[in-house]
């Protein structure tokens, strides 16, 4: 009885324990799931990584297995914009596209290289917080559907994305 | 016998089967004929009312659908919600509503590229307004962001129950939200205003009814929630209308539901605050033809009067009428979400409405020397002369003419709207200068401006618009609709000038101030428009000044001494007020509210008996005058002759019935005569056009407990105690103006601006020579 009592308590201390060892931020800063699953088209797994005191993290949004549609968006806080800033935008293939209205500043385009090499990229900032919004979608460069579009036609909905995303860090 | 028996029997049985053939066949013949019949007259009936019945069937079909998707998704919603405001509340600290009082799916509201699709002119002019960027735009998110992270997200609900209601009904504002949030980029979109069903008040903060989308009513005018195909609507597009349109859509209490904004405790957790009232101030104004106590009369116009004037579509749009469109893109003075999102259009239109209308004039009018009590006025009417080397204070008097609100309206601690004034020699030298702008951006901080200083419990002031802070205000340079002020420059014309000085004053506006700017985008941002919305120039000679022609925007000279007489009266000088006030009547003796206005500042002065003189003129010339009479009943009973008193109210209720100062007057005499059931009418009355009305809720909850009434009485002393000033308050803002002696220079009525430096006690004051460095270029 007594080491079924200690048993006990042990099992008490490691579900007191169980919360603080998950990751301590279990829900994206700057968009939830249900709105990254209405960018990817379905229910998404996310998760949410590096997160740092400044409130920087990495959001992985993953559409069902068979899809292969990801989201990502990842947040830093630069030291010194001037000099960092440009250093993001590098990862663009040639054609950038600058989009007006997202943050203090941001472009669209294609990665250049790496593992998300073809992927839609955006990258902006808002002051001295940047965002790297990585988009992997079959649908990608299509056109876009919505006869109305008045802004850049490219890729609306992305842009939607990168609105939310600049929207929560301002 | 047997064989006539035979005979007979198969005659009968042959007759009686002719006769049974014969109703066989009738019978079938007739039946036949009426099948036709009622065949034909079926294939005759009109098409409708065979529709009519599938109509609705299909009509109850979505209903049930809708209602039961709904149902599922408000479970869904409500598992996670936070109802921090009390069970069941969805929209607390706002006051949106919604039809059926449980969350709404997003996707019932048809999306605007849906609405856009016929209605081609509607799209491009909302797409660049501000209802449909009433969201996203950085201006905005910098501040509710704010308020999420300090306080909760659930807390949002009372600034996007106006700025994105689609999210507050669908109850996307909560923690561990499940709703995607595709739609915020358009706002205030086409079927959010076109989906209101009724203003529950004029209280604001969103305090519209929203429908369940519709964009079809069946034949009984059933509201068909949903989307349907083009096709339907462009057969029936009555029933298009009559559920995208209303009468309220027309009216400014429509616009009441979101242009009034209050602070209310479970906000602030402190009381009840007016934020802003653009609503009440166009109540108040000449323009609602609801107030006689106006300083000018106009033709009625409504909100949607200014800001969506029809013009000529230049798109496919199917709402024209007569080859007009009411205005989608409700231009005002919003220059900054154009401008970050390059919408030039917006911009440009934005800019001329700004200019246009005749708004705002700007009359120098007057010259005082120094240790001269002698008052060189009206310019340009008036002979004078002027010697280099005199010290000269020039009276600007700024009139708010034709704006249905105040100068500047609403969120007026993030606006910026001032008074640049200079003056220069004739070389182009600048001898003054008030209301620049620094290298930095920002406005000179002794520019006469007509914002506020909302301030917080440490005497700070409330900056980045975290409204839930506000205790005081430490001062509010408004200027209310048809009203003036009066603000005086005074400098030193150098010793050495010759020939001309120039003086120039212009009011210009900036959308939003810069160091709001900066805390949005830190200090790395293009500049932001500027725009001068008025401006007058005159030309002053050293030596002798003749009199010259008026210029085509000036006022006549009555209505420029009657509007120093205003500035005068506002600024509690009272003396002066009647002075200018006696020139007006000088220059109009036919012109009533000039002997009105007499008796009025009399009134103000506490002279009770001098007042009787003007207001009885003002009623020779005008003898059922509102405003005349209005002021005779306060007279009246300062004299004690109280039914005088109450017939002259009542006459002016008769012409005005949504006079809200004449029903508390009429309330109050009513409860002085001992009359509680008419005083209670007339509160009541008051109530129902201001709901904030201090004297309403003191006067019914005293009346109430009379009665009996027990709980409505209970419930308007409630009002009155959470409404009334804290006055305690003042002291933060007596904390604020220490800190900020130029504002507090502002925040006097009567107050100089100058580039002399003050002297106290033989010593220069410091702060004020350091604005003489700055202040003059």
């Amino acid at each position: 009885v007594k080491r079924a009592h200690w048993l006990l308590l042990a099992l008490f201390a490691m579900a007191c324990a169980v919360p603080a060892a998950c990751p301590a931020q279990a829900v994206c800063p700057w968009m939830n799931a249900a709105t990254a699953g209405g960018f990817l088209g379905g229910d998404v797994d996310a998760a949410v990584t590096g997160v740092t005191p400044d409130g920087d993290a990495t959001c992985d949004f993953k559409l069902g297995a068979a899809s292969g549609s990801t989201l990502r968006i990842a947040v830093h806080t630069m030291a010194h914009t001037q000099q960092e800033f440009p250093g993001y935008l590098a990862q663009c293939a040639s054609g950038a596209v600058a989009l007006k209205g997202i943050g203090n500043e941001a472009v669209r385009c294609l990665a250049g290289s790496g593992a998300s090499k073809g992927s839609e990229l955006i990258i902006g900032r808002v002051r001295e917080r940047v965002f790297v919004i990585t988009i992997r979608a079959e649908w990608i460069g299509r056109p876009p559907t919505s006869p109305t579009k008045t802004r850049n036609p490219m890729s609306d909905d992305s842009e939607n994305v990168a609105e939310q995303v600049a929207g929560s860090l301002f | 016998m047997q064989q006539k028996d035979h005979c007979t029997k198969s005659k009968a049985e042959r007759i009686l089967r002719i006769a049974q053939d014969s109703i066989v066949v009738r019978a079938g013949y007739s039946l036949l004929v009426v099948t036709l019949s009622v065949a034909s007259v079926i294939a005759f009936l009109p098409k409708t009312k065979i529709q009519a019945h599938s109509d609705e069937t299909a009509t109850q079909q979505k209903l049930v659908d809708q209602d039961t998707a709904r149902k599922q998704y408000s479970e869904h919603v409500a598992k996670s919600y936070n109802f921090a405001f009390g069970p069941g509340n969805i929209s607390l600290p706002g006051n949106g509503a919604v039809v059926g009082n449980t969350f709404l799916q997003p996707d019932t509201f048809p999306t605007a590229d849906y609405c856009g699709k016929c209605h081609k002119e509607a799209y491009h002019q909302w797409r660049q307004s501000l209802h449909s960027n009433s969201f996203r735009t950085p201006f905005y998110r910098t501040s509710v962001n704010i308020l999420m992270r300090t306080k909760g997200i659930e807390f949002a609900r009372h600034c996007d129950s106006c700025h994105n209601p689609v999210a507050v009904l669908g109850g996307g504002l909560t923690q561990a939200s499940v709703v995607d949030r595709g739609f915020d980029q358009d706002g205030l979109t086409c079927t959010t205003c076109h989906s209101v069903q009724k203003v529950d008040s004029t209280n604001g903060n969103g305090s519209y009814v929203m429908g369940v989308p519709a964009v079809m009513v069946d034949e009984k005018g059933t509201r068909i929630p949903g989307m349907v195909p083009d096709a339907e609507i462009l057969a029936h597009l009555d029933r298009h209308s009559k559920a995208v349109m209303q009468p309220l859509y027309r009216t400014p209490e429509f616009c009441s539901a979101c242009h009034k904004a209050n602070l209310p405790n479970p906000l602030n957790g402190y009381k009840f605050i007016r934020a802003f009232t653009a609503y009440d101030e166009w109540q108040n104004s000449k323009f609602s033809q609801r107030n006689p106590l106006t300083f000018y009369q106009a033709d009625f116009t409504s909100c949607q009067g200014c800001h969506m004037k029809r013009s000529a579509a230049g798109l496919a749009e199917p709402g024209s009428k007569n080859g007009t469109f009411a205005s989608h893109r409700w231009a005002a003075g919003n220059t900054a979400v154009p401008f970050y999102y390059g919408f030039d259009e917006q911009l440009a239109k934005t800019i001329e409405f700004l200019k246009s209308g005749n708004y705002l004039n700007v009359d120098l009018f007057a010259i005082r020397k120094a240790n001269d009590d002698h008052m060189i006025a009206p310019l340009g009417s008036t002979a004078f002369d002027l010697k280099a080397g005199e010290t000269i204070q020039v009276m600007t008097v700024i009139q708010n003419k034709n704006i249905g609100h105040s100068l500047i309206p609403e969120v007026r601690d993030l606006y910026e709207g001032w008074v640049e004034f200079s003056a220069t020699d004739s070389t182009g030298k600048v001898i003054y200068h008030s209301g620049f702008i620094k290298a930095d951006g920002k406005l000179d901080e002794r520019a006469h401006s007509f914002t506020n200083r909302p301030v917080d419990t440490t005497g700070g002031f409330v900056d980045n618009h975290k409204v839930w802070t506000i205790h005081s205000v430490a001062y509010d340079n408004t200027v209310q609709a048809g009203r003036s002020t009066l603000i005086r420059y005074e400098f030193q014309i150098p010793a050495d000038a010759k020939g001309t000085i120039s003086i120039t004053a212009k009011v210009n506006y900036r959308h939003l101030r810069q160091s709001y700017l900066n805390n949005i985008f830190g200090d790395d941002h293009p500049a932001y428009p500027i725009v001068e919305l008025a401006s007058r120039t005159r030309t002053l000679n050293i030596g002798d000044n003749p009199v010259t022609k008026p210029e085509p925007n000036d006022n006549a000279d009555w209505m420029r001494w009657n509007n120093l007489g205003i500035s005068y009266l506002d600024q509690l000088q009272y003396s002066e007020a009647i002075d200018a006030f006696s020139h007006v009547v000088k220059l109009r003796p036919d012109y009533a509210d000039g002997y009105t206005n007499i008796g009025l500042t009399n009134i103000e002065w506490e002279k009770y008996e001098s007042a009787r003189g003007g207001l009885e003129k003002a009623l020779e010339l005008a003898p059922n005058n509102a405003r005349a009479l209005y002021y005779l009943a306060l007279v009246e009973r300062r004299a004690g002759h109280s039914e005088a008193e109450v017939a002259d109210l009542q006459k002016v209720i008769a012409q005005y019935p949504q006079s809200r100062d004449a029903r508390r007057e009429l309330g109050i005499s009513y409860y002085q005569q001992r009359r509680p059931q008419d005083a209670m009418e007339q509160f009541e009355a008051l109530q129902a056009i201001d709901p904030d009305d201090l004297a309403a809720h003191y006067n019914l909850a005293l009346l109430y407990r009379r009665m009996g009434l027990k709980d409505k009485a209970k419930e308007q002393s409630a009002m009155f105690v959470t409404k009334k000033v804290d006055p305690g308050a003042p002291t933060y803002s007596l904390d604020f103006l220490r800190k900020h002696p130029e504002i507090s220079i502002e925040s006097v009525p009567w107050h100089v601006h100058t580039n002399m430096p003050h002297t106290e006690n033989g010593e220069i004051d410091t702060s004020a020579a350091k604005a003489v460095a700055g202040g003059t270029r």
